[in-house]
């Protein structure tokens, strides 16, 4: 659309001005742009007169002009981001309160992300969808953390003073029930695996005695580890957490007791029927004590029971020896331990040692 | 006992992940004190299930750079106008409706839990787990519906009224209940005057409600279906008698409530406490003249005493209420203070509601100032915590304000007033929308009056936008203030503040905002002035645009133009123009006055005269030229000297050589001059002589914006 | 959409009754991957608009560009993994379907315990109003369906030029 104001003169046509005040109409653009032609001229008034007097359309086939005039209808009554009006000063942690994906107009950071070629600049913050995937941390920075650690110090109460050591926990607290609780993201709130429950115990916290302590052994099987003496057990057949906690009491619970009990049958034990070679039960010790006594002349008339009883440590080098013959018996011949027994015996009856040939 | 804990590979550490919890469960745990002997854990510290949110909200302050919550973070969608918070918040009201619509439409289908596939039919967990009611479809009631005493029950408690009324009379009206679902759902009834109640989980539409002024008028519905059930009701209970007693009062329906009372009494049916605060509330609508009304008002206080009932907090609400109803004067004054003073000794404290009551009774517009809100903020502010007892609780801020800006003018107390609002949550008690808007309106208007500039802008800074938007008369009395401080910076950006909250079409505003920016522009930095001319321009632009706006769509309502008086502001602001924006809302200017045929303001005519010769000086030798016709056109005769001193610096000739040239012969200048010196030739010759040289036909030129054509 | 998956999964189901070797084979779809999918051809006038994330093949997942859907079910032991990977593709369906023509770039769904988190970006193309009533109406629906709280978090840009990362 364009209007056209003529303006000639009528008294004095030596000068003639023409002013063309054209109106670029656009919808929609903020402040229309004036465009001023003046035509300045003192010569050929007439031809110009005439053209003007009667305007030709042109006939735009291509539709070039409305091509031109294309433009993006950017909207101008948006506000500036409201980053820009922040003071330094603010307190960050009333900006980002919580967790939420990244928002540029929000952030006064100028950040990047993106790969691109070498040489050329990231993508900027704005209209960045890979800003707005990862998981950003602006609602944990250092001093809000600080500020809710404050906030949440009124729930806590203080650690028991005497409890200071890893020692002091175990000593007081020698039983230990472990179980998880899960957090993940769901509807629902349950997780099969959180049922689970584990109880572990020092075996030596428990008061066993040695047959009731073998006895426990047995019943636990592989539950107990040698190495840490720690007897570990789990539940997880109940769905609910409390009844596979109630569940590992009780198993600990009937374990101790039963060990503790005294079978008939356990009497029948005899020499036979040891898993192990114990050397207080065998001929060995007797032997042993025998020739000890002998040796020093001492009354030789002891009974079964007493030569069990008989106190290894009081022969020199009779621990050795005791320790030589067990583990010859219960691991094995091997070239180490029959080199240890064969010292162990050179000790014990004052034979020197043996002099390897070269 | 911190063993156990799975270490999360690398990458799945930013998800949330699952972190397991070494615990001490399942050993005996002494509970004594605070581990007495050093060993055991110390006795848990008792708290509820949402006391630890609580306290993580708490270390949140707010922050004046963000619009409310409510509101998305988005520089396209925050609001900010008064207009555009209302329009957002709604719409997004709108589309929670239009879902829960289809949730409730197509209940069958919200119900099934779709996404376990089929072959995990066995699977334990739900889709949600604990399952959320909220999100669950309402029940639907309609006259097929196979409905229970335990529907009425479920419909009572969640205060569905309609559809309670829809089930009872499903279950066969009065006959088919049990007495106790009877009083329920007759309690239910009176309390809402059996109108459905805007749900709570309509948050906006609540806050947004236009606040209508309680109608002191009976709207009880006599006969309803609250009246039926009561009459229905063998034997009327006490707790009938008072539900409906109560309803009655409450909706005005005075006489029969009274007639009620006195028939509970006749049958010596005991009463509570308060249906006889909401007899006091209305006892107004039995008699006429105050001092009837005082007599009847002690009456039932005594009756009170007689039945051996204690007052509360509410009944000296209620009495207030009904003295601040019947008018002010001193004899009501005296009364209230009286009863307050009795009720003060009984150990009674005045509620918020009292409070708003008794400024009512004693701050009245016209009235006389007396000030009570001094000691009755003192006594507010030594109470620990403002909890909200009544409705009327949220009017207290609203109108203690208003009594800070209108009534006492005291910006003291406005402050202290708004540190209380501030204390801790009692931000709630602000009420909704409407009044969270008029109370600001008048802090900023009492804090534009009388703070110190430090404050308000400080005051002005916090606020405006996002949490309040001022209306054009706080806008105005922003304006002054800050021209009455001169903060030039300040009025440049108020234009653009003008335009968002929507005011630009007003031309009051517009029009005030030129005044300041003319009268302080003088004192300004070069760098400010050129804000304002800039500003001044934009102005103008605007309206032409407006203007125009009209025309294409043919407007009713036309917009306001601006006055002459404003228009000589921008002259005078422009007076000295350092940027193209100042030269072009000159020259806009100009052009306006010269189209309206207005005469400028007396200020405007030194501007103009010193216009003249600058604008020639930065070569806009057309604008010069306009300036000087125009004053000519006036009449004035400062037209002459400007006339000479333009033309002196267009032609670059001392003012003697110019005056001598402009005697001479007329024809000869013709031919030598360009027409911007030709036109202040011809301007010259207009102001001396007094007769308007121009012809008649190229009058019309003015119209353009380019130099007028004027030729002898 | 839905039901299809459905059937499959019933027949995948019946099948693996049989012959457990064929459920854990089951397989759709030739092997593409690498080949075509999520890839774009280069067209003669160079005028394809690619968005950061087009621009980047899959493979390139982890490395220069990151997940859409964020969540814990992809983890080891992860819960609801198959009903995860349903919902995501409701919400994305139900967000491009009702936002229609608006969104620019992919629908970023990020959960956090039962909270749904839905990030995107979208053309200022219909009035703030509109746009609000979209996003109470798109938060309470999906919300009700899913039965978790859902949150959407929204940028928005004049047009769809805003997000083009590069022509081919």
């Amino acid at each position: 659309m364009y209007l056209i104001f003529c303006h000639k003169s009528v008294i004095l046509n030596k000068l003639i001005k023409m002013s063309l005040f054209i109106r670029n109409y656009k919808p929609g653009v903020a402040y229309n742009a004036q465009i001023l032609w003046r035509f300045n001229s003192t010569t050929a008034e007439t031809v110009k007169q005439g053209e003007d007097e009667e305007e030709f359309r042109v006939l735009d086939i291509l539709h070039k002009k409305g091509k031109l005039q294309k433009r993006v209808n950017r909207r101008a009554d948006i506000q500036p981001d409201r980053s820009e009006k922040m003071p330094t000063d603010q307190n960050w942690g009333n900006v980002w309160p919580g967790p939420r994906s990244f928002h540029p107009s929000s952030v006064p950071l100028p950040i990047r992300q993106g790969y691109v070629p070498k040489g050329q600049a990231p993508p900027g913050k704005k209209a960045n969808a890979e800003l707005m995937k990862i998981p950003n941390f602006l609602h944990l920075t250092p001093p809000v953390v600080k500020s809710q650690c404050e906030a949440l110090k009124k729930f806590c109460t203080s650690w028991p003073k005497l409890l200071n050591s890893e020692e002091a926990i175990e000593k007081n607290y020698p039983m230990e029930i472990i179980s998880s609780d899960y957090c993940h993201a769901s509807p629902t709130i349950r997780n099969p695996l959180a049922r689970i429950v584990t109880l572990r115990v020092k075996l030596s916290n428990l008061k066993l005695d040695s047959r009731a302590r073998d006895k426990f052994l047995r019943l636990v099987g592989d539950k107990y580890d040698e190495k840490t003496d720690l007897v570990t057990l789990t539940a997880d057949r109940c769905p609910v957490r409390k009844q596979n906690m109630d569940y590992v009491n009780y198993l600990l619970t009937a374990c101790y007791h039963e060990s503790w009990t005294v079978e008939d049958w356990e009497t029948d034990k005899c020499l036979e029927d040891m898993e192990y070679y114990d050397f207080d039960l065998n001929p060995s010790k007797k032997n042993l004590v025998n020739w000890y006594l002998m040796s020093n002349n001492e009354d030789n008339n002891l009974n079964d029971e007493q030569v069990k009883n008989f106190d290894v440590s009081k022969i020199p080098n009779g621990v050795e020896y005791k320790s030589a013959v067990s583990e010859l018996f219960n691991e094995g011949e091997s070239d180490l331990a029959l080199n240890k027994y064969d010292t162990s015996v050179r000790k014990l009856l004052g034979l020197p040692e043996k002099k390897i040939a070269n | 006992m911190y063993s156990n804990i799975i270490i999360p590979r690398q990458w799945s550490r930013l998800a949330c992940v699952c972190r397991s919890v070494a615990s001490i469960e399942g050993q005996k745990l002494p509970q004594t004190s605070i581990s007495s002997d050093g060993i055991s854990p110390p006795p848990r510290i008792p708290r509820g299930s949402t006391d630890i949110l609580q306290a993580l909200a708490a270390t949140v302050g707010n922050d004046p750079t963000a619009a409310h919550y409510k509101y998305h973070d988005d520089p396209f969608l925050i609001p900010l106008s008064n207009f555009r918070k209302r329009a957002y918040a709604l719409s997004a009201e709108a589309g929670r409706k239009a879902a829960a619509w289809i949730r409730d439409e197509h209940a069958n289908l919200f119900t099934t839990r779709e996404w376990d596939p089929p072959m995990k039919m066995k699977t334990p967990y739900f889709n949600a787990d604990p399952q959320i009611p909220a999100y669950a479809p309402k029940p639907f009631y309609n006259d097929e519906s196979i409905v229970t005493e335990i529907d009425l029950k479920y419909t009572i408690d969640n205060a569905l009224l309609e559809d309670a009324i829809k089930v009872f009379e499903l279950l066969g009206g009065e006959s088919g209940l049990s007495s106790e679902l009877k009083l329920s759902f007759l309690q239910l009834l009176c309390f809402y005057n059996e109108k459905e109640p805007v749900a709570m989980e309509w948050v906006e539409e609540r806050w947004f409600a236009a606040a209508t002024r309680e109608r002191h008028a009976t709207t009880w519905k006599l006969g309803g279906l609250a009246d039926k059930i009561f009459t229905s009701m063998e034997p009327k209970t006490p707790e009938a008698y008072c539900a409906i007693i109560q309803g009655m009062a409450k909706y005005f329906q005075a006489e029969r409530a009274y007639a009620l009372t006195q028939e509970a009494k006749e049958k010596g049916i005991p009463l509570s406490t308060s249906v006889y605060n909401s007899l006091l509330g209305c006892i107004g609508f039995l008699k006429e003249g105050v001092s009837l009304r005082i007599e009847a008002l002690k009456g039932l206080l005594v009756e009170m005493d007689e039945q051996g009932l204690s007052p509360n907090t509410e009944t000296l609400t209620a009495c207030l209420k009904s003295l601040s109803a019947w008018g002010g004067g001193k004899t009501l004054q005296g009364v209230a203070l009286q009863t307050v003073a009795e009720f003060r000794q009984l150990g009674i404290e005045p509620s918020l509601s009292a409070y708003y009551y008794l400024l009512c009774l004693f701050c009245k517009d016209q009235g006389p100032k007396i000030d009570i809100l001094t000691n009755i903020i003192a006594d507010l502010e030594k109470r620990e915590s403002l909890e909200p007892t009544e409705a009327m609780d949220t009017n207290f801020f609203i109108t203690a304000m208003g009594v800070c800006s209108n009534h006492l003018q005291d910006i003291n107390l406005a402050e202290r007033l708004h540190a209380l609002l501030m204390k801790n949550d009692n931000y709630k008690l602000v009420g909704d929308a409407y009044k969270e808007s008029i109370y600001y309106r008048h802090f900023v208007t009492v804090a534009c009056r009388f703070a110190p500039f430090e404050r308000t802008t400080q005051l002005l800074d916090m606020l405006i936008p996002n949490i309040y938007v001022p209306e054009p008369s706080v806008m105005e009395e922003i304006l002054k203030a800050l021209e009455l401080q001169g903060a030039g910076a300040r009025l440049a950006a108020a234009w653009r503040e003008l335009l968002v909250f929507g005011h630009a079409g007003r031309a009051r505003l517009v029009e005030r905002l030129l005044r300041a920016l003319s009268c302080c522009g003088r004192e300004q930095d070069d760098e400010v002035k050129e804000q304002m001319q800039t500003v001044a321009a934009d102005i103008l632009k605007y309206g032409e645009l407006a203007e125009e706006r009209e025309e294409r769509e043919d407007r009713r309502s036309p917009t306001q133009k601006l006055s002459a008086r404003a228009l000589s502001d921008v002259l005078e602001l422009c007076a000295d123009a350092r940027c193209d924006a100042g030269w072009a809302a000159a020259a806009a200017a100009l052009r306006r006055l010269r189209a309206d045929a207005a005469e400028p303001a007396p200020a405007a005519r030194a501007a103009l005269a010193a216009l003249a010769p600058r604008a020639a000086r930065h070569a806009h030798h057309a604008l010069a030229a306009a300036t000087v016709s125009y004053l000519a056109e006036c009449g004035f005769e400062e037209a002459i000297p400007a006339s000479i001193e333009t033309l002196s610096v267009i032609l670059n000739r001392t003012t003697e050589e110019v005056g001598k040239l402009l005697e001479e012969n007329k024809p000869s200048l013709t031919t030598s001059l360009q027409p911007a010196a030709l036109e202040i030739a011809q301007a010259y010759h207009t102001a001396k002589t007094g007769t308007p040289l121009r012809d008649s036909g190229s009058s019309t030129s003015s119209d353009s914006d380019s130099e007028s054509s004027d030729d002898d | 959409m839905n039901t299809s998956i459905i059937k499959i999964a019933q027949a995948s189901n019946a099948l693996s009754q049989f012959s457990p070797v064929f459920a854990s084979q089951f397989h759709t779809s030739s092997a593409l991957c690498r080949v075509v999918s999520g890839k774009y051809r280069i067209t003669k006038k160079r005028d394809r608009p690619l968005t950061y994330e087009m621009a980047n093949p899959p493979h390139y997942i982890a490395h220069r560009k990151s997940w859409n859907s964020w969540n814990t079910s992809s983890l080891k032991d992860g819960l609801r993994k198959s009903e995860t990977a349903v919902e995501d593709e409701f919400i994305r369906r139900f967000i491009n379907g009702t936002w229609h023509g608006l969104v620019c770039s992919e629908v970023i769904i990020k959960r956090q315990f039962n909270h749904i988190r839905i990030a995107a970006i979208m053309r200022r193309a219909v009035s703030p109003t509109k746009m609000y009533f979209l996003l109470g109406y798109t938060e309470e629906l999906l919300s009700t369906w899913i039965q978790c709280p859902v949150t959407l978090e929204l940028q928005t840009v004049d047009s769809y030029e805003d997000v083009v990362f590069k022509y081919i």
